[in-house]
């Protein structure tokens, strides 16, 4: 319970520091992406009803600090005259806690390994879902716009910002296997048994 | 599946909807309150962001700023005079005005503005200025800098978000700060906006929805236009510098007049709030 208590003051922590971290600029204005990461290896520390739980949390207060609000009246105003489709607000608020919940759904799946101390495909896949997330937003952002269109420079966009953002997992991983052990929390399995051939 | 699991699944399904029923004053008002909270961390990584990008304030030698003191002094005395003889040509336009019938125009008063940090979500081109409603700033409200010799305002963006002492702006290189726009020296109009990705050092906008074979030179001016007596007109937003004759409507490439990467302080226009927005007066007989 403490453990899950403390995920969630790691997760606000995450939020004050990503405030702290600027984008860099001369790899394709990518930025160290701290939340999200600290959500995936969140959600594969515990079980799924909590991981929906730290998804609506993250996703909200994500979605309170950054999503755009509705058109400005005057632009509305102008694109009737002007013959162009009505603009529409950047977002609906809330989709960043399906996106979450979708991901570390995902996730949900590999956490056997992760629960064994086997590292490696879960930091592929935390990777992969960094990749994944933002596809989703800029995904979304098409949506709304009324046009698919993805070109080579999101795609460098979300490579680096993933990249850069994947430094920072196993730090994260090894974080919240110290904050287990310290509150007494079991992420590790115990009785995990590989099979060996025996020798005939 | 365990059943556990399938009721947390179905709870949070609810709670999902129940978030994307929200209103836009609901919205409104939990953003507000969560920026609130964050907002003296925003402050202070505000700082450290720009320390680490290199941005930070310059420490100036007495000398230096001496004479900037020196130099600014003088301005100032110049923008006095300047403003007096503004205020005096002010209210001569007002008396021609009401004698014309003109709907009089929003109140343009300028309010100076920092800019805190650039954002930090992965795809909007955003910033934080140190100023909020309780200094005036009003959602929408335009942000501009003076520029040229003359000190045309040129468009920065506008105001996404205002909270009590601080405010979201979107810049005018996001696709979703929108603004009428009008070629200066022909009637012809559209909708300037942004593109979010560009490989471009600097931003490149696009004037859309011009009519077919519009005549649009390289270098002609865009600037601001607006029939709905809420947004300024005639703020300098960019210069074409390319035009794409369309199959049902024509645009023209824009490169901004301002350089958004280099904004330290910022100018908010103050508008009439949209509740005391006044119907447009009938002329005086």
């Amino acid at each position: 319970m403490i453990f899950v208590l403390l995920l969630f003051v790691l997760t606000g922590f995450g939020l004050i520091l990503q405030d702290f971290i600027p984008a860099v600029d001369a790899v394709y204005h990518a930025r160290i992406l701290v939340v999200p990461v600290i959500f995936f290896a969140g959600a594969l520390s515990v079980p799924y009803p909590l991981m929906l739980l730290l998804a609506f949390v993250t996703g909200f207060v994500w979605d309170a600090l950054n999503s755009i609000p509705a058109a400005f009246p005057d632009v509305v105003a102008a694109a009737v005259q002007v013959g162009a489709p009505p603009p529409v607000s950047g977002g609906t608020f809330g989709i960043t806690i399906f996106f979450y919940a979708l991901l570390g759904s995902l996730l949900h799946g590999i956490r056997p390994l992760f629960r064994s101390g086997r590292w490696e495909l879960p930091l592929i896949m935390t990777t992969a879902a960094l990749v994944l997330l933002l596809v989703l937003e800029f995904a979304q952002i098409n949506f709304r716009r009324g046009g698919f269109s993805f070109p080579p420079e999101v795609w460098h966009h979300i490579i680096a910002t993933a990249m850069l953002s994947s430094v920072l997992v196993p730090l994260v991983f090894l974080f919240i296997y110290r904050l287990a052990r310290l509150t007494g929390y079991r992420i590790r399995f115990d009785n995990i048994y590989h099979r060996r051939r025996l020798p005939s | 599946m365990n059943r556990l699991n399938l009721i947390a699944l179905a709870v949070f399904t609810g709670l999902l909807v129940w978030v994307f029923t929200f209103n836009s004053p609901k919205t409104r008002l939990i953003q507000t309150r969560v920026n609130a909270a964050f907002a003296s961390f925003k402050r202070s990584g505000a700082e450290v962001q720009g320390a680490l990008s290199g941005n930070a304030d310059i420490q100036k030698s007495p000398a230096q700023l001496l004479s900037e003191n020196e130099r600014l002094t003088i301005e100032n005395a110049e923008l006095r005079v300047y403003k007096s003889r503004v205020d005096q040509l002010q209210s001569e336009v007002s008396r021609l005005d009401y004698l014309l019938g003109f709907v009089k125009r929003q109140d343009t008063a300028l309010i100076p503005a920092k800019i805190l940090a650039r954002k930090t979500a992965a795809w909007y081109r955003q910033a934080t200025i140190d100023k909020g409603r309780n200094q005036g700033v009003l959602d929408g409200s335009p942000i501009v800098i003076p520029t040229g010799t003359d000190g045309r305002p040129a468009l920065v963006g506008r105001v996404a978000r205002a909270d009590a002492n601080e405010a979201e702006i979107l810049f005018i290189s996001d696709e979703l700060c929108k603004v009428a726009a009008r070629i200066e020296g022909s009637g012809e109009r559209g909708l300037l906006e942004g593109m979010r990705v560009s490989a471009a050092r600097r931003p490149e906008l696009r004037l859309r929805y011009l009519p077919r074979n519009a005549a649009i030179k390289q270098g002609q001016k865009v600037l601001s236009h607006d029939s709905t007596n809420r947004f300024p007109p005639d703020i300098l937003l960019g210069t074409v510098i390319d035009f794409r004759d369309g199959d049902a409507s024509s645009e023209a490439i824009v490169e901004p007049a301002v350089n958004l990467d280099d904004l330290p302080y910022v100018l908010v226009m103050q508008l009439v709030p949209e509740e005391t927005h006044a119907p447009p007066a009938a002329a005086p007989k």
